[in-house]
């Protein structure tokens, strides 16, 4: 009896010392990476870099950056559906409501808002942790210039949307540096110059041939900078930068506009389409839905790809507004082929209104997924670098020559004549802001022009048809109001004042 | 500090060390030799006889005793014993056995021979109830723990042991979310305790702790387990009984125990029964020409079918989806043994076919308990479990508000249009595509969506080792080793041929394969003292206990297949293939203490602590403390009640502590992780990205709820009447929550502890024996009140919608509807409120704060999904050889969101059908006010018109049972009919208002977006006794 006591008090023992084992409750994840040892490789600085670009993608799947500010504008239209038509009859409110009880979040501003934040989240990841990594130095540059340039470009993106914004220059570490002020729409555009700066030196020149498709290139960067310094009035900067671009001699407008939206020839139109969102017909690839809201709804045709749903056309003045011989009139439609090779009639083309016109320039007829389009959505293009400089260069000397050959090669492109000689300042400037909405259309820009030049007020109540036969804009749609889930969550942050 | 480590330890090597001493401890065990008591030796005068129960069939293995005498023995196989001692006039004899009420008899100086039939315990004080880590007298209890016999458990036949609890109990609440056989289950003890974490009690199956999960389309993991197998269910519900759990503790313990074996005769039983399920109601759509007519539009303006009258009634899909469905159940159970080593054993067959086609569930099981008494200080006994489950499944739709007629196969048979037909001519389904040029295709065809492979395999085996020692008078050890391994396997294929061949791509045909492997082991060493000392009685629990989870996923799915021809069983094959992997691990380790007082066994005291630490708390937080302190005082053994005799016990209970519940907590959420975003192309190629998940949170830990419970246990007439009742009041704090971050912040929100909420609420139980004797009567009802709170979410929101129409809010239950109040429909010229996005025709819904436009600020709190109470009741009656039982249960005051009928009701759904009632739909020429009518923006508002009463009353279960006569060589049989869901009492207009499409959701409750419907189910059944 004694041995089996002594026995049991050693199994005791034995159980109490090796089962209660000697880690502290310490815990190591098998599927996850600690991110205190991520940033070491050029391999984790690579993947770092994709992840900056994963909220590009979200934003222009919807894609929210086209859909917010071109159905606001003159240009085009959605179909009614409910929570699609609040911009366009400027019935939304902070909380985007209609938006998300019907799913469209990915449409609206707030999405350009929660990506534009997570974007810059990740751009500053890049700044701060790649610099230290052992590896190539032109890549590390590269790639370093890569997170400058996005945290140029996202800031750009939300203060063009919703004017006065936070700007958060370090990375969330904890609760503790989580919630940010926001700063004067005049600071956050210093920040994009002092960032395109920094980038502007580390990132490639496209001459070097070296630039990954997707990524910008120097001169993109610069760019960035004329339009920028466009959309707050700063001309010497907008001219100075635009020339740059248009000196360096490494972009080049495509000869034939329609080449330009060509999906078939998306590379070598790069050498105009300078930087934009790469979408993939792929099975893993990213995809905007563009195409798919473009092609005609109630029939499948050939030339527009094999899922459209009749979302979104251009008004028939819009339409009509284009010069018969301007070639760019081609990328819009009133007619299309169906499948079975009948052509469909204006009339017949949606249901909504006998007065459709189909947009063209995201077309994708044979993409390798049904319903996912490899057709990109240019965000930089030389053609609005031209524009840029003609419009500063006028705003600054008025319509001078070099202001005209600014404009030349977009008009001579589209096939037409150069503007008529003699514009005093406003009307050159007015004919100039006339060519970047045609030359732009549907590229998600037009609005911002209406309301840099605070037209819109004037200008949206006339572009009307029978499917919105009245809209009216308040002072305060120039900017989205920030999105109250931003704002309940946020005590440093006030919304912007004709939103409250 | 760094700590030296003798091993290395991983969880491998931690998971082989435990089986190692598991091992060693089974090497001694068994090497102690076994010290069996000798028989004494023989004597010249000798006391013999025969021990039998109630039927007259020997016991073996009954203890015989000269009271006050060291003379024993035990009976041997034919029941026989004989003592050798001299019959003492006046001395007595004793004789007991377990499960069996002992009995004395005073020997008598000239008789040797006593024949003596032991009576079943019955039910009463006596009873020994299974608490946490041990067991304890029923009548010194003083917690509220509830119990669940076998028989009541069993009494309807059951696939999944959580449907048989349903109604038994006071204060917990069960839902089958699922119809599906084998699906989706939720209970709840004491409500809803949290918000982002579990609300489902813990389980612990003989000492294993398991959880139930799953959406409402899966597998409930809880029917893994072969609810015959079960010997006894009991409910901790208090703080006092619960606190010995700790940190998983919060939500109430459901105990199981399994049937083990018991020292007598061999006794072998089949329990089988057969029966046939059936949908209990349809739902009313329009037919082929009333469709027909709606697709003319107002006043025939589309004519789209010039003769509408002619067409017929169109496919009815609903006769498509549902069948007649069989079901049968064969169980097959050995028990018995000796004193020394005691079996039970069992095999289970269960087959299941559900009544929408496809579904099914099956379900084999194996078990066996072995109980060895080696010597009067050892004993060691092991159990093993092990099932096999299949699971047909079938897509239910999913929890969008939006689609709830386009994923699941139920409303995509009650939208479907009826001019298509089910079949091609070649008995082929289509996707509707190759029907009318593909005019209907946006809609899905039920077949469609009922056709691809959904099977989900799970492997379970739940196993346990023991040993137990007594070392000292009153000082037992014992060492337990479990674990419980669950390997699933989710095979899905979606055919290349159910696709119209003119709509097929290169990436038609979409497969899946996903295994999932949980293992958790489980050391539990218990020490307990059990003394009494005069007056005072003690007993003292320490637990050392230390529990290691790891869990391992992989799945691959794939899309894009030649033909059928390999289904998914050769994915290499497919144009493309996504992989997924993920594994993780965590520890628990725990010490914990329990001391029970009793002065004269009238005055009762239980402290109880427990101390968890896991790996999963945050860095800050990593060891939680649970202390419960309960009293009872048995005012039936005071000399001042005893007096009255109508009393037959008096109880007053009281208890209050802190436990936790970590269920919910994943493992790795406190730290700072970066893990794969979504890719981006570069170059034409995806690159993937990697980039931060989520904000660290070092304070990250359990939620922890205060519990206060006054009890009260009355028996009336000597337990003819028995009552217990219970108050209790409930805060759960820290409960797992979101705080929502800025957006700007480049994160959404942080989890931590941040909510709170409060359950407060009255439980009332009673049995009555109404007539006992030849025709006896029994009745037994309870009623369960929960009142639920929210009282505080992350510090800053007030209120926030969790989907288009729950809500969490500050003073107000959880999950509480938020809707638009409907006024009706706009009629021609009436003008329409801005902000409402309506026309004539459509939905018009009251402007509630007159502001002349209808914003988010009209919404208003229009129900709250938890009921008000909940009760079952249940009756038996036994004449002769005949018995028969009625078993209700029901909800009161409880509202459903019908999502489905909010679908079904719009007439502007493109091709879909809709309700019967449409054709009253808005037109320019009948101007409804109450359905909407056709028109671009006549959408369908979420309004309290989809908010009905769920209240019900149902006829669980009605069964008329004949015992046979005893026959010789069986000794027992019995034949029944059993119907199950036999009617439901309630006013709500979908298939059953016990339902939710969020299926285990702690707060997104009583929605039905198309579950899979319930059955009724009629049967015979049979159960021999060899």
């Amino acid at each position: 009896m004694k041995k089996s006591i002594a026995a049991l008090i050693a199994l005791f023992i034995l159980a109490a010392a090796i089962l209660p084992g000697c880690s502290k409750l310490k815990e190591t994840p098998y599927s996850a990476i600690f991110n205190n040892v991520f940033y070491k490789t050029s391999n984790d600085a690579e993947a770092a870099l994709a992840a900056a670009y994963d909220p590009l993608a979200s934003m222009y799947l919807g894609p929210s950056t086209i859909m917010a500010s071109d159905f606001s504008a003159d240009q085009a239209y959605p179909r009614i559906v409910v929570g699609r038509n609040t911009m366009t009859s400027f019935s939304y409110d902070a909380n985007y409501t209609l938006q998300k009880t019907n799913a469209r979040l990915y449409e609206s501003p707030e999405q350009i808002w929660t990506s534009g934040y997570a974007g810059i989240e990740r751009a500053n990841l890049l700044i701060e942790n790649i610099p230290a990594i052992d590896m190539d130095t032109v890549r590390r540059n590269s790639i370093v210039g890569n997170g400058y340039f996005l945290r140029a470009f996202y800031n750009w993106m939300l203060s063009k949307n919703f004017g006065d914004i936070p700007l958060k220059l370090k990375s969330t570490s904890g609760v503790g540096n989580a919630f940010t002020a926001k700063s004067a729409m005049a600071d956050v555009y210093k920040q994009i110059y002092s960032d395109l700066d920094q980038a502007i030196p580390l990132l490639q020149s496209y001459a070097t041939g070296t630039i990954r498709k997707g990524e910008p290139s120097r001169e993109v960067a610069m760019a960035l900078y004329a339009k920028a310094a466009l959309y707050i009035s700063d001309w010497p900067t907008a001219e100075a930068k635009a020339v740059q671009v248009i000196n360096s001699g490494v972009y080049h407008l495509m000869p034939n506009v329609l080449d330009v939206y060509d999906v078939t020839k998306e590379d070598a139109a790069r050498q105009e389409n300078m930087w934009a969102f790469e979408s993939e017909s792929v099975s893993l690839g990213r995809h905007q839905n563009l195409t798919n809201l473009t092609g005609p709804g109630t029939f499948a045709s050939v030339v527009y790809g094999p899922a459209g749903s009749g979302s979104m056309f251009v008004y028939e003045a819009f339409f009509n507004s284009f010069d018969p011989v301007d070639k760019r009139r081609l990328l819009m439609d009133t007619s299309a082929v169906n499948t079975a090779g009948v052509r469909i009639p204006q009339k017949t083309i949606t249901p909504i209104t006998p007065q459709g016109v189909l947009i063209k320039k995201y077309i994708d007829p044979s993409p390798v997924i049904a319903g996912s389009s490899g057709s990109n959505i240019p965000i930089l293009r030389l053609a609005d670098i031209y524009l840029i400089a003609a419009e500063a260069e006028a705003r600054l000397n008025g319509a001078t020559a070099a202001a005209y050959n600014f404009v030349l090669p977009v008009r001579q492109r589209a096939g037409l004549a150069n503007l008529p000689a003699g514009l005093n300042q406003n009307d050159f400037i007015n004919a100039i802001l006339q060519e970047r909405s045609w030359e732009l259309f549907a590229e998600g820009d037009r609005w911002y022009d209406l309301t840099r030049t605070n037209t819109f007020l004037t200008v949206i109540p006339k572009a009307v048809n029978n499917v919105y036969p009245v809209r009216t804009p308040a002072a305060r749609n120039r900017y989205f109001p920030i999105p109250l889930d931003e704002i309940n969550a946020n005590p440093l942050l006030k919304q912007n004042p004709d939103w409250q | 500090m760094k700590k030296r480590c003798f091993f290395k330890q991983t969880d491998h090597v931690r998971a082989l060390l435990s089986w190692f001493v598991t091992g060693v401890l089974l090497l001694f065990v068994t090497g102690i030799s076994a010290q069996t008591t000798k028989p004494s030796a023989g004597s010249s005068q000798r006391i013999t006889g025969k021990v039998t129960d109630a039927r007259s069939e020997p016991l073996s293995g009954a203890t015989v005793k000269v009271v006050g005498k060291d003379i024993a023995t035990r009976t041997d196989a034919d029941g026989m014993y004989s003592l050798s001692a001299a019959a003492i006039k006046g001395a007595s004899l004793s004789f007991s056995f377990v499960g069996y009420s002992p009995k004395e008899v005073k020997m008598d100086a000239n008789k040797t021979v006593y024949n003596i039939s032991l009576e079943d315990a019955v039910a009463g004080l006596n009873d020994v109830v299974v608490i946490g880590y041990g067991t304890a007298r029923k009548k010194d209890i003083t917690g509220s723990v509830a119990s669940i016999s076998a028989e009541e458990l069993t009494k309807t036949p059951i696939a999944n042991f959580a449907q048989g609890m349903e109604g038994r109990v006071a204060g917990m609440q069960i839902t089958q979310n699922s119809g599906a056989p084998g699906g989706n289950i939720s209970v709840r003890i004491r409500g809803t305790n949290s918000i982002n974490g579990s609300s489902e009690p813990l389980y612990v199956v003989d000492g294993l702790q398991m959880t139930n999960d799953g959406g409402v389309s899966d597998m409930s993991s809880l029917s893994t387990i072969n609810p015959n197998d079960i010997e006894s269910i009991e409910v901790l519900k208090d703080a006092s009984a619960t606190a010995i759990y700790g940190a998983n503790g919060a939500n109430g313990v459901v105990l199981i125990t399994t049937k083990r074996g018991r020292a007598g005769p061999t006794r072998l039983t089949y329990d089988s029964y057969v029966g046939t399920q059936k949908i209990t109601k349809k739902i009313k759509v329009m037919d082929l020409q009333q469709w027909a007519a709606l697709q003319n539009g107002d006043g025939g303006s589309m004519n789209a079918f010039p003769n509408p009258d002619t067409l017929g009634k169109g496919t009815d899909w609903q006769d498509v989806i549902y069948r007649k469905a069989p079901t049968q159940s064969h169980n097959l159970s050995l028990s018995g043994g000796s004193a020394q080593t005691k079996v039970s054993m069992s095999a289970n067959f269960l087959d299941q076919d559900g009544i929408i086609i496809h579904s099914n569930f099956k379900r084999y099981s194996f078990r066996t308990n072995v109980d060895h008494k080696i010597n009067d200080r050892f004993k060691t006994g092991a159990s093993l479990f092990s099932s096999y489950s299949q699971y047909n499944g079938i897509t239910v739709s999913g929890t969008n508000a939006l689609d709830a007629t386009f994923t699941g196969v139920v409303g995509a048979a009650l939208a479907a249009p009826p001019i298509l037909k089910p079949y091609n001519a070649d008995g082929s389904i289509d996707d509707f595509a190759g029907q009318f040029n593909a005019k209907y295709a946006g809609q899905p065809n039920p077949l469609y969506v009922a056709s691809p492979l959904q099977l989900q395999t799970v492997k379970r085996t739940l196993a346990n080792v023991y040993g137990e020692a007594t070392i000292a008078r009153g000082l037992t050890y014992r060492a337990s080793f479990s674990g419980d391994e669950i390997s699933q396997l989710n095979d899905f294929y979606s055919y290349v041929s159910d696709i119209t061949p003119v709509q097929r791509n290169n990436n038609s045909g979409s497969a899946g394969k996903a295994n999932t492997n949980n293992l958790l082991l489980l050391h539990e060493s218990v020490l307990s003292y059990l003394r009494s000392f005069g007056d005072h009685s003690l007993k003292f629990t320490g637990v050392y206990a230390t529990q290691s989870g790891q869990y391992n996923y992989n799945s691959i799915s794939a899309s894009g297949f030649p033909n059928d021809q390999t289904r998914n069983e050769a994915l290499q094959l497919a144009a493309a293939v996504t992989v997924n992997t993920n594994r993780t691990s965590y520890r628990l380790d725990s010490y914990l203490a329990r001391l029970n007082y009793g002065f004269r066994h009238k005055y009762l005291l239980d402290l109880t602590g427990r101390y968890d630490g896991s790996t999963k708390f945050g860095a800050n937080n990593k060891y939680g403390f649970f202390p419960a302190a309960s009293a009872a005082w048995r005012v039936i053994d005071e000399d001042f009640i005893k007096r009255l005799h109508f009393l037959s016990d008096l109880k007053i209970r009281a208890s209050y502590g802190l436990t936790g519940n970590a269920g919910a907590l994943q493992p790795y959420s406190s730290l700072a992780l970066v893990s794969s975003t979504s890719v981006y192309d570069f170059n034409h190629i995806a690159v993937n990205g990697i980039g931060p998940t989520s904000v660290p949170n070092p304070d990250l830990k359990w939620e922890s709820s205060l519990q206060t419970d006054i009890g009260l246990d009355l028996g009336l007439f000597n337990d003819r009447i028995t009552f217990v009742m219970d108050a209790y009041d409930k805060t759960t704090n820290n409960l797992l929550y979101v705080k929502l971050l800025p957006l700007s912040s480049g994160f959404a929100s942080i989890p931590g502890n941040f909510a709170k909420i409060d359950n407060r609420g009255l439980e009332f139980a009673t049995n009555a024996k109404i007539l006992t004797g030849k025709f006896q009567w029994n009745l037994s009802a309870n009623l369960s009140i929960n009142r639920n709170k929210v009282l505080g979410l992350d510090g800053v929101t007030n209120e926030t919608f969790l989907n288009t129409y729950s809500l969490l809010k500050i003073g107000q239950p959880v999950g509480v509807f938020k809707t638009f109040v409907f006024n009706g429909i706009y009629q021609l010229g009436e003008p329409v409120l801005p902000g409402s996005g309506s026309t004539a025709g459509g939905t018009k819904v009251k402007d509630l704060n007159h502001d002349g436009q209808i914003t988010a600020d009209d919404e208003t709190i229009t129900g709250d999904p938890n009921p008000k109470f909940i009760y079952g009741f249940s009756s038996n009656f036994n004449f002769m050889h005949f018995d028969l039982s009625v078993f209700f249960a029901g909800s009161y005051g409880n509202k459903v969101f019908n999502n489905g009928r909010f679908a079904l009701e719009n007439p502007n759904g493109g091709f879909n059908n809709v309700e019967e009632e449409l054709v009253n739909r808005w037109t320019p020429k009948n101007p409804s006010n109450e359905y909407l009518g056709i028109g671009a923006l006549a959408r369908n508002v979420v309004t309290d018109r989809y908010v009905e009463d769920g209240s019900f009353l149902r006829c669980k279960n009605i069964t008329l049972g004949y015992t046979l006569p005893r026959i010789k060589g069986i000794f027992g049989a019995r034949f029944y009919v059993s119907a199950n869901n036999v009617f439901i009492i309630t006013k709500y207009k979908g298939y059953d208002p016990e339902v939710n499409s969020y299926g285990n959701s702690t707060t997104q409750l009583g929605i039905d977006n198309f579950v899979y419907p319930s059955a009724r189910t009629l049967l015979a059944g049979l159960q021999i006794t060899l």
